[in-house]
C-alpha cells in the first residue's frame, strides 16, 4: 500500500452522498472536459495576441509546454514498465478496495492501467508549469483546471494521493527542465519551426 | 471483481474528433478578435465575434457532454496518443475550414489580396490575416512572386 493510502478511504465516502456533486466531479473527472479545456486555451494563446512579436513568444511558450507534456508521458509509460501499481480499487485491503470500487462505479469507471504515477496529473501540471513560465494568467488559470482535474480523479477513487503527487512532481520538473534548460539550448530549431509555420500561415 | 476490456467504438472517436473541431473554430473566432486578425474572422464587427466564439465552444461542450449521459464508461475510453491524434487532426482541420470560410465570407478582401509590400510570407506569417484572408494571403504571395520575378 502506498502512503497517503487512507485518504481514499476519507475522499471516497462522500460519494453518493451529494448527487449534485458526483455529476459535477463526473464531469470534471472526464477523459474530455479538462485535457480538451487544456488544450484549448494552450490554442488560444498560440492565435490570440495582437503583437507579433509577444505572439512569437507566446508560440515558443506553448512549443516548450507541448515538449513538456511529451516527455513526462514518456517518463510515466518508463515508471509503468518497472512496476505495476494496482489502482485503489484493485488493491489487497478489502476495504479500501470495496470503497475506491463503489467511487469509480458512481462517477467514473474502472481504468486498468497503473495508479502511479498519475498520467492525467503529469501531463496537466506539465502543460500548466510550461504555459506557466510565458504567461502568468493563463497558466494560473491552467493551474486551477489541472488542480480540478486531479482533485476528481482523487475523489473518483481512480488515484491515491500519492499518485497525485507523483505526477504533479514529475509535471512540474519536467517542465521546468524542458522550458529552462532544454529548449532555450535546442535554438535556432524552435526558431526555424516558427519560421516555416508562418510559411503556412499557422504561426 | 471483473476488469471491462476497453473498447473505442469509431461513434466515440468521431464525437471527439467534432468535439475538437467544432470548440476549436470558436478559439479561432475568439482569438482573431483579441489578435485583430479580421482574415479569419466570420463577422466584422468584433463584440459579435467574440461572442459568436464563446458561443460556438459553448455549444460544442454542451453537444458532447449533454448528447451522451453516461461519459464515463470504459466503452467510451481514447487511448492517450489517439486522443493526441485527433487533437491534432481537429484544429488543423478547423483552421482549413474556418479559413476557407472566412475567406469565403469575405470575399471582397479574399480579392484584393493585399499584403505589405517588403516582407516575405515567413515574416510575416499570420499577422497577413490583419488585413486579409487566407486565401487572399495566398494570392497576394503569388502576385508578388510574380511581380519580383518579371
Amino acid at each position: 500500500m502506498p502512503p497517503l493510502s487512507g485518504w481514499t478511504l476519507w475522499i471516497t465516502g462522500f460519494v453518493g452522498k451529494v448527487p449534485a456533486l458526483d455529476n459535477v466531479m463526473s464531469l470534471l473527472v472526464s477523459d474530455f472536459f479538462i485535457p480538451v479545456a487544456i488544450a484549448l486555451v494552450m490554442l488560444l494563446l498560440w492565435v490570440g495576441h495582437p503583437n507579433p512579436e509577444k505572439r512569437a513568444s507566446l508560440q515558443k511558450t506553448i512549443m516548450n509546454a507541448s515538449v513538456a507534456i511529451g516527455i513526462s508521458t514518456l517518463t510515466v509509460r518508463v515508471v509503468n514498465m518497472h512496476d505495476f501499481w494496482p489502482r485503489p480499487f484493485l488493491v489487497d485491503d478489502p476495504v479500501i478496495s470495496a470503497a475506491a470500487w463503489r467511487a469509480a462505479d458512481i462517477v467514473f469507471y474502472h481504468p486498468h492501467d497503473p495508479t502511479f504515477p498519475s498520467n492525467g496529473a503529469t501531463i496537466a501540471f506539465a502543460a500548466a508549469t510550461g504555459v506557466f513560465l510565458g504567461h502568468r494568467k493563463a497558466g494560473a488559470v491552467m493551474y486551477v483546471l489541472a488542480t480540478l482535474w486531479v482533485f476528481a480523479r482523487f475523489y473518483a477513487g481512480i488515484h491515491f494521493a500519492f499518485d497525485l503527487l507523483g505526477g504533479i512532481v514529475i509535471g512540474v520538473a519536467t517542465a521546468l527542465m524542458i522550458s529552462k534548460v532544454f529548449m532555450p539550448r535546442t535554438e535556432p530549431i524552435p526558431t526555424l519551426a516558427l519560421k516555416a509555420g508562418r510559411f503556412l500561415y499557422i504561426a | 471483481m471483473p476488469i471491462d476490456v476497453p473498447v473505442a467504438p469509431s461513434s466515440w472517436s468521431l464525437h471527439y474528433y467534432l468535439l475538437v473541431f467544432i470548440a476549436s473554430i470558436g478559439v479561432y473566432q475568439v482569438s482573431s478578435t483579441i489578435a485583430g486578425l479580421s482574415g479569419i474572422g466570420f463577422v466584422s464587427y468584433r463584440p459579435l465575434r467574440l461572442l459568436l466564439g464563446v458561443m460556438i465552444i459553448a455549444g460544442a461542450f454542451l453537444w458532447f457532454f449533454l448528447s451522451e449521459p453516461n461519459r464515463n464508461h470504459l466503452q467510451h475510453y481514447v487511448e492517450g496518443a489517439q486522443q493526441l491524434g485527433f487533437f491534432l487532426l481537429g484544429i488543423v482541420t478547423a483552421y482549413i475550414a474556418n479559413c476557407v470560410l472566412a475567406s469565403l465570407i469575405q470575399i471582397g478582401a479574399t480579392l484584393a489580396a493585399r499584403r505589405p509590400r517588403g516582407l516575405r510570407q515567413w515574416d510575416q506569417g499570420m499577422e497577413t490575416l490583419k488585413h486579409t484572408t487566407l486565401i487572399g494571403g495566398i494570392i497576394g504571395s503569388i502576385r508578388h512572386r510574380r511581380e519580383d520575378t518579371v
